[in-house]
């Protein structure tokens, strides 16, 4: 990864045009061959966070026991790492020439953590703080986070396990994915989809230009809930002894379900339609301008019944 | 046979052909013996073609403190409001878009005492002047988009090429979008779902482009 991005950094140095690969999880097994170029272990309390600046190669982060930052970087000769504590920040930057590092970063568990990249690959695991991880060409891969976690990309995949709190994470040209996550969530994607497994999400917003939507969850009782896509499906599959009402507007699409919802009246192309399942506590407003929506049953491969015919 | 009150409150729907067969069977019953209702139909059908026909105009005056003084406190309640399920008419919906509009004049007026950056004109008029509908949203949209448009062409070349090329196939995406929703309208102006995605998609719009231009800048600083 460190050969590869070094390369492609110093490509970019004299033809900003030529750009790096999309950066990504291959050079952490790889570097850990190699004895880090930097290493540095900083003690820090309760109250600090951490803020890393990259420009190429990966920021591992990890969450451990210690109340202190240990801050290992693989780069070239040419280039330094910072390890700077300012006021509350633990400020973590490279300077010299314009190359990749490849981070591993130990922080204590509690510690909110920032990484801003732009050819980066971020994976942050093990921390129960704060987390905001963004990057122009690189994926995001977050495991944990509570609180606030906040992931964008705008060339690559956004994956989160197990986020807690406000969940904030989109991808410009690919997808999201978010498992097991709760809280309030808002994702948002243009042409990547967007997947959201085993969600207790209590408020979600998600939408999308080409991408499908899948969610598969719980249904908080007074939970809202927005898919919002042109040309992707939109799926929800929840507990069939959920709680909801469901608004859904298509234009060209059309809606099947597998669930006992109850309807009244007609409808039609264009317009708004409101189902009900038990007593419609919750709020779900689904629109898809082209695309098909389906309301499942949470683990069920029943067939689905079309509710709403294209006109 | 449902109560007039209640089936007046259906006609925006029979105008929209919402209505499935049983409730347009019983709309139109109570037309032909009911005035009143006739000739609320006919004042909605109307305004919905009125509707479908209007054009983004400037504000001609400072709309706001005339707003400011006709804003009533509010109603004591009904115990029931809390159990109440509320639905509102085409009338009431536009009615509501225009004051909507009006408001939006309104805060343009007031954004444009913040500081020299603001981009809309100046608003001016008289106080008693009447009231009339005001869009903002094409044309600041457009100069919005032109603007951001020309700072990404600007620092082109301070992003890689595959950067370019993927937030230029992104944009893409979204003006087909936008186009798409655009013929949709021009068959059907009165739709809400189409308006309100239309802005929806817009906004998302320009967004992509802040974000764009957010990444040259960086890049510049580099």
């Amino acid at each position: 990864m460190l050969l590869m991005t070094a390369a492609l950094v110093a490509a970019l140095g004299t033809a900003p045009a030529q750009a790096p690969v999309q950066a990504q999880s291959s050079g952490a097994e790889a570097g850990k061959l190699r004895t880090p170029d930097t290493d540095e272990t900083v003690n820090v309390t309760k109250g600090m966070r951490l803020s890393v600046s990259a420009f190429a190669g990966e920021v591992i982060v990890r969450g451990w026991a210690r109340d202190a930052v240990r801050v290992q970087g693989r780069h070239s000769t040419r280039t330094r790492v910072t390890i700077k504590p300012t006021g509350p920040v633990l400020a973590v930057s490279a300077s010299g020439s314009p190359g990749s590092v490849d981070y591993e970063i130990n922080v204590p568990a509690w510690m909110p953590v920032k990484i801003e990249g732009t050819y980066v690959y971020i994976s942050v695991e093990g921390t129960q703080a704060d987390i905001a991880a963004e990057t122009v060409r690189g994926d995001i891969v977050l495991k944990g986070g509570a609180t606030t976690v906040t992931a964008k990309s705008v060339e690559g995949e956004v994956i989160l396990d197990g986020p807690r709190g406000k969940i904030n994470a989109s991808s410009v040209n690919q997808g999201v994915t978010i498992t097991g996550g709760s809280g309030d969530v808002a994702v948002e994607t243009v042409n990547g989809h967007v997947s959201l497994s085993n969600m207790e999400s209590t408020n979600l917003e998600a939408a999308s230009i080409n991408g499908n939507m899948k969610y598969d969850g719980t249904v908080a009782p007074s939970g809202q809930f927005r898919f919002s896509t042109h040309n992707g499906n939109i799926v929800v599959a929840i507990p069939e002894s959920a709680s909801a009402a469901f608004t859904v507007r298509t234009y060209n699409g059309s809606l099947n379900t597998n669930l006992p919802l109850k309807t009244a009246g007609e409808i039609r192309r264009g317009q708004r339609a409101t189902y009900t399942l038990g007593s419609g506590s919750a709020d779900f407003e689904l629109e898809s301008f082209g695309g098909t929506i389906q309301l499942r049953k949470r683990g069920s491969d029943q067939p689905l019944q079309r509710l709403k015919d294209k006109d | 046979m449902p109560t007039h009150d209640v089936l007046n409150e259906r006609l925006s729907e029979y105008l929209d052909n919402e209505l499935d067969a049983a409730g347009r069977a019983e709309v139109e019953a109570h037309l032909a013996e009911c005035g009143e209702c006739r000739a609320d139909l006919e004042a909605l059908a109307a305004v919905v073609a009125r509707a479908g026909t209007l054009t983004d105009a400037a504000p001609a005056q400072d709309l706001w403190p005339g707003i400011d003084s006709r804003i009533a406190p509010p109603k004591v309640l009904r115990p029931t409001f809390a159990n109440r399920r509320f639905a509102f008419t085409m009338p009431q919906l536009i009615a509501a878009s225009l004051a909507l509009m009006i408001a939006s004049g309104g805060m343009v007026w007031l954004a444009r005492l913040g500081g020299a950056r603001t981009d809309f004109p100046a608003v001016q008029g008289e106080m008693s002047s009447p009231v009339r509908p005001a869009n903002f949203g094409d044309a600041a949209f457009d100069q919005a988009v032109a603007d951001l448009q020309q700072t990404l062409d600007a620092g082109r070349g301070r992003l890689d090429a595959q950067t370019i090329r993927i937030l230029e196939s992104n944009l893409e995406a979204i003006d087909r979008a936008i186009a798409q929703c655009r013929e949709a309208l021009a068959a059907d102006p009165a739709n809400v779902y189409l308006n309100t995605y239309l802005a929806e998609t817009r906004r998302r719009k320009l967004e992509l482009l802040r974000r764009a231009t957010a990444l040259v800048d960086q890049s510049s600083a580099m």
